[in-house]
């Protein structure tokens, strides 16, 4: 009888933790962060050369506007991409080592499936230069600019956050 | 008499190697970034190693590696030795076609801007 009373109470103490957990789960939001704010526009300024970093902070960045979005804000994006970064945003298997091949795949996924959502993909022209890579062989969803700085200071200057991936 | 007639001989064909050396060097030091008759050229990431061998690989951006063998005559800029060449450099490479290899004119590591 005991042990039936033991049992019962182990099972409320292990369900009343659940339920706590639960809440705190709920509760781990960005509420004073975004607090009175209606609108986020933010600059993704990527610059990682790493292939593996690169596919795993492109799926962050995704998450990132995702969870802004989903707390009610409008965000406005723009991703910049300069350095060793930008070799991964070319056409086909291009500028990359045979290894590297999968995970310029799924950077290249990201990068369309969030030029559809309207966010704005930019590559800076010096580092395209500086890599001996041509315009013409960015993919179609990139929007070459003049310098990426000069991005930099300008989205800042119009208000956007600037959010490093280097 | 004779000495120095030896002496001279010497003298001129120590001038001649020395001038051949030069230009030799001259002509590395100038190669421009396109492909000719004699000298092929290359621009790529440096894919693998092999110190056994004194050879690397480099992934042109539009092809396949190519396999090129550094020799005591081949012109390092960036580096001074083979081992310190790594996976993702960026090189730019004139090499010429020897028999079954490629033997390496010139190598300059690119710098990582980061920019």
């Amino acid at each position: 009888m005991n042990g039936l009373i033991q049992r019962a109470l182990l099972a409320i103490c292990i369900i009343g933790c659940l339920n706590v957990t639960a809440v705190a789960a709920s509760n781990q939001d960005n509420g004073n962060a975004l607090s009175g704010l209606q609108t986020a526009r933010v600059y993704f300024d990527v610059s990682l050369k790493d292939d593996n970093l690169l596919a795993f902070r492109m799926e962050l960045l995704d998450k990132t506007i995702k969870q802004m979005e989903d707390a009610g804000l409008e965000v406005i994006t723009v991703v910049g991409f300069r350095g060793g970064a930008s070799r991964f945003i070319t056409r086909d298997e291009h500028y990359v080592l045979e290894e590297e091949i999968s995970n310029k795949k799924k950077i290249q996924q990201w990068v369309k499936q969030l030029s559809e959502r309207g966010i704005v993909i930019e590559q800076c022209s010096i580092a395209a230069d500086i890599n001996d890579i041509p315009h013409e062989d960015f993919m179609e969803e990139v929007t070459v600019v003049g310098n990426g700085y000069i991005s930099l200071v300008g989205y800042q200057a119009q208000g956007y956050s600037v959010v490093p991936m280097d | 008499m004779r000495l120095s007639r030896n002496v001279l001989t010497f003298v001129l064909m120590m001038s001649f190697l020395l001038g051949i050396g030069t230009m030799t060097l001259r002509a590395a030091e100038t190669l421009e970034e396109v492909s000719t008759e004699d000298t092929l050229y290359v621009r790529g990431l440096v894919s693998k190693v092999y110190l056994d061998t004194m050879q690397i690989s480099v992934r042109p951006p539009k092809g396949k590696s190519i396999r090129i063998t550094i020799d005591p005559d081949t012109i390092l800029e960036g580096v001074s030795l083979i081992d310190e060449f790594k996976k993702e450099q960026q090189v730019k490479v004139w090499y010429s076609l020897d028999e079954n290899s490629n033997r390496a004119i010139k190598i300059i590591k690119m710098m990582d801007l980061g920019c």
